[in-house]
C-alpha cells in the first residue's frame, strides 16, 4: 500500500468515522441536555421563524459595532468564503468525494481555486497575527484556538505545495490528504464545531428574542 | 498566554457566610450544574473566541482593559462546563485538560460578574454566534450567591428586600404614607388595598423613596381613564434584587408577592412601573417562578401608555415647548431585551416632543451603567462614572438639555452622575410628563 493509498483509504475512513461520530455525539449530547421551558406569554410572533431568521440575519446584521472591528469581520467572511471554495469546489476534492461517496458536483476553474487558496492562507495569517497582537484575543485565546487554526492551515499549505510541481507528486498529495484527515479528526473536539453549533446557538437566541418581540 | 497579561484585581473580595472554601466551591458548582440546560450548554459550547463582544461592551471600550470582554466574564463557568458537563468532559477531567475551578477564581470573577456587567445585553446583539451573554451572567450570579461571593452592598439591599419587602426601606406602611401624600400632592384618588381591581399597580422602591411623583402620575392617568385599580401593601415592590444578586429564592419571593396580590384582587393587568429589570423579572420570568402561565397581563408602564395614547383612550396635549430638544434613554431591559422599544416613542410623538435621538439609540443604545444592581456597589462607582462618560458624550451630541427615560433606576443613575460630574443636564420621567399633559375632557 502506497502512502497515497493509505491516506485516501484507511486513514481517510478512520478520519471520517471520528468526524461523524465525534460531531454527532457532541450534537446528540446537547439534545440530551434538559430543555428550558418558558411559561411566559410571548408577543405572538412565530418563534420558530424567529429562530430561523436569526440564523440568517446575524450574518447580515452585526448590530452596533465600531468601525475598528469591521475589517476583522470582513476578514472572517473572506476566510469562510474562500474556505468553502477551496474545500468544496476544487476539482480534485470533488473527485475524492465522488470516489468515496459515489456522487459529485461541478468544480470551479483551477485558477479560481488557486487564487482562493492563496487568499485563504493570507486570511489565516491575518487571523493569527490579530490573535497574537490584540489584547482581547490574547486573553481569550487558548490551545483550542491555536490548534484549530493550525489544523486548518496545514491542509492549505500542503495543498499549495502539492500543486506546485508540474507533474503530480503522489507523496505530496498524500501528505496533503493526511493533513486534511487530521483536520477531520480534530474537528469534533474543538472550536471548529462552530460550523454546526452556530445554527443551534443562533436559533436559540432567535426564538427567545422573537418570544419577547425584541429585534432579531 | 492569558496569565501573562492578566491584571490582579484591585478591588476587595466580598464574602458572606462562614463556609469553608471547599463548601463555597461545591455550592457554586452544584448550582451551576442545576442551571445547565440545552440553551446554556449550546452557548457555552459555541464561543469561537473572536472577541467581537468586547467592542459592544462599554466597560471594555471605556477602559481598554480586556478583562471586561463580556465572554471573559464567563470564563470560569466555561471552564467548569468543559470539565464537568461537556460531551467530552470525562476526557477533559481524566487528563486535567480543563483545570478544576477554584474559589480564588470565583473571587477574582466577582468584579467581572457584578461590578462590570449590567446585563444590558448589548454584547448579545453583536456576537456572531448569538450567545446571550447577559443571560449567562445572570445564571453565573446564582452560583456566586450560593457560594457567598456577592458584593456586600448588593447582598445587603437584596437581603433587606427579602426581610422588609423593599431594598430601600419602602415598607408597606411607608408606601401607604407615600401614596396618601401623593394623593394630596396630585389632587387625585390613590386607592390602596382594594379587594377587587382590574389593574394592580406596582412601584419601584426608587420611585417610592426618591421619585414618589410616579405614584401621583400613574394615579392621575388611571383615574382619567376611569379604571378600577389599586395599590396593595402585600404586593407593590416591582424591583427584584433577589434576581440581581443571584438569589433565586429571594427572586421568587418578590415575584410571588405581586402575583399573589394580583390574584387576590382579581387583577386583569399588572402594571409595572418605570423600572427596567422589574420588567424582566415579572414579564418574562414571572410565569416560570409561578410554575404556570400568569392569569393576568403584565405591562411596562411605557407599553401601557403607548396603547392608551395610540388608541385615543387617553388624550394628551402637546408639551408647551415643542421646539426645545429632548432626548430619550432606552432602558436596556425594556427596549433591547424587552421588545418594547417603540412604545415610548409613540408617547413622545403624541406629546409633540422634539425628540433628538442619541447615536446609537433604541435597541443599540448604550446602558446608563447603573443597571444589574451595579449602582448599589460602592466600589464600582469609579468604573460606573467612567462608563457614564460614554452616555454623556451621546447626550451632548443631541443638543438636548433634558433626558427622558422610562426607568427609575436609569434615572437615578443619571441623577447621581449629573451630580458627580456637575453636568448641566436634567433627567425626567416620561410617565410624569404624560400625567402633566393630560387633555381636559
Amino acid at each position: 500500500m502506497t502512502l497515497l493509498e493509505f491516506a485516501t483509504g484507511p486513514a481517510l475512513y478512520v478520519a471520517l468515522a471520528v468526524f461523524f461520530l465525534g460531531a454527532g455525539w457532541r450534537l446528540v449530547h446537547l439534545f440530551m441536555t434538559k430543555k428550558r421551558v418558558d411559561l411566559s406569554d410571548g408577543r405572538g410572533a412565530n418563534e420558530t421563524l424567529g429562530g430561523l431568521w436569526m440564523i440568517a440575519s446575524r450574518s447580515i446584521n452585526h448590530g452596533p459595532l465600531t468601525d475598528r472591528i469591521k475589517m476583522p469581520i470582513a476578514n472572517a467572511y473572506l476566510m469562510h468564503l474562500v474556505l468553502f471554495i477551496v474545500i468544496f469546489l476544487a476539482a480534485e476534492h470533488i473527485e475524492i468525494v465522488r470516489e468515496v461517496f459515489g456522487f459529485g458536483w461541478p468544480a470551479l476553474p483551477e485558477l479560481v481555486v488557486r487564487i482562493s487558496t492563496y487568499v485563504l492562507l493570507a486570511s489565516i495569517l491575518i487571523t493569527a497575527y490579530r490573535r497574537l497582537r490584540h489584547p482581547v484575543l490574547q486573553l481569550l485565546s487558548n490551545f483550542d484556538d491555536w490548534f484549530s487554526l493550525t489544523m486548518t492551515a496545514l491542509p492549505v499549505i500542503t495543498g499549495l505545495i502539492a500543486a506546485l510541481p508540474a507533474e503530480r507528486n503522489d507523496t505530496l498529495v498524500a501528505v496533503h490528504v493526511l493533513a486534511f484527515n487530521l483536520l477531520l479528526i480534530w474537528f469534533p473536539f474543538g472550536k471548529l464545531m462552530h460550523a454546526f453549533l452556530i445554527f443551534g446557538s443562533r436559533y436559540a437566541t432567535g426564538v427567545a428574542f422573537a418570544h419577547k418581540g425584541a429585534r432579531l | 498566554m492569558s496569565e501573562l497579561i492578566r491584571k490582579e484585581p484591585v478591588v476587595r473580595y466580598d464574602i458572606q457566610g462562614d463556609m469553608s472554601n471547599e463548601e463555597r466551591l461545591q455550592n457554586a458548582m452544584a448550582n451551576f450544574t442545576k442551571n445547565v440546560n440545552r440553551t446554556t450548554a449550546t452557548y457555552l459550547e459555541s464561543c469561537v473566541h473572536c472577541g467581537v463582544c468586547a467592542e459592544a461592551c462599554q466597560y471594555y471600550l471605556q477602559t481598554g482593559d480586556p478583562k471586561y470582554t463580556p465572554i471573559w466574564k464567563l470564563e470560569v463557568f466555561k471552564q467548569a462546563y468543559k470539565r464537568e458537563h461537556s460531551p467530552f468532559a470525562p476526557i477533559f477531567k481524566k487528563f486535567n485538560l480543563k483545570k478544576k475551578v477554584t474559589v480564588e477564581q470565583l473571587m477574582d470573577w466577582q468584579e467581572l460578574l457584578y461590578d462590570s456587567c449590567t446585563m444590558c445585553g448589548r454584547c448579545s446583539t453583536v456576537c456572531p454566534m448569538c450567545i446571550d451573554i447577559a443571560t449567562l451572567v445572570g445564571q453565573a450570579r446564582h452560583s456566586m450567591f450560593t457560594s457567598g461571593l456577592v458584593p456586600t452592598e448588593l447582598h445587603a439591599v437584596a437581603q433587606r428586600a427579602r426581610e422588609e419587602g423593599s431594598p430601600l426601606g419602602a415598607t408597606p406602611d411607608v408606601f401607604e404614607d407615600r401614596a396618601d401624600w401623593m394623593a394630596d400632592e396630585w389632587d387625585t384618588d390613590v386607592p390602596f388595598d382594594e379587594d377587587e381591581a382590574d389593574i394592580l399597580v406596582t412601584m419601584s422602591s426608587i420611585e417610592i423613596m426618591k421619585y414618589p411623583g410616579a405614584i401621583g402620575a400613574t394615579a392621575k392617568i388611571l383615574n382619567a381613564l376611569g379604571e378600577k385599580w389599586t395599590l396593595r401593601g402585600d404586593g407593590y415592590e416591582a424591583t427584584n434584587f433577589g434576581m440581581l444578586s443571584g438569589n433565586t429564592d429571594w427572586q421568587k419571593h418578590s415575584t410571588m408577592k405581586i402575583i399573589d396580590a394580583a390574584k387576590k384582587c382579581g387583577a386583569k393587568l399588572v402594571l409595572l412601573p418605570e423600572c427596567g429589570h422589574a420588567y424582566g423579572a415579572l414579564r418574562w420570568m414571572g410565569a416560570n417562578q409561578n410554575g404556570e402561565p400568569l392569569p393576568f397581563e403584565v405591562k411596562h408602564v411605557s407599553e401601557w401608555l403607548a396603547e392608551i395614547v395610540a388608541s385615543g383612550r387617553l388624550k394628551v396635549n402637546k408639551v408647551k415647548d415643542t421646539e426645545t430638544p429632548f432626548t430619550f434613554h432606552d432602558p436596556c431591559q425594556v427596549s433591547r431585551r424587552g421588545g418594547a422599544t417603540s412604545a415610548p416613542r409613540v408617547v413622545m410623538e403624541a406629546l409633540g416632543i422634539n425628540l433628538q435621538e442619541m447615536t446609537p439609540t433604541g435597541d443599540d443604545n448604550w446602558c446608563c451603567g447603573g443597571g444589574g444592581g451595579v449602582v448599589t456597589i460602592k466600589r464600582a462607582d469609579d468604573l460606573r462614572y467612567k462608563v457614564f462618560e460614554l452616555k454623556m458624550e451621546q447626550v451632548e451630541k443631541t443638543g438636548a438639555e433634558t433626558v427622558l427615560s422610562t426607568c427609575s433606576n436609569c434615572r437615578q443613575s443619571f441623577a447621581d452622575s449629573i451630580e458627580h460630574f456637575g453636568w448641566d443636564k436634567k433627567v425626567e420621567s416620561l410617565l410624569e410628563l404624560v400625567a402633566e399633559n393630560i387633555a381636559e375632557k
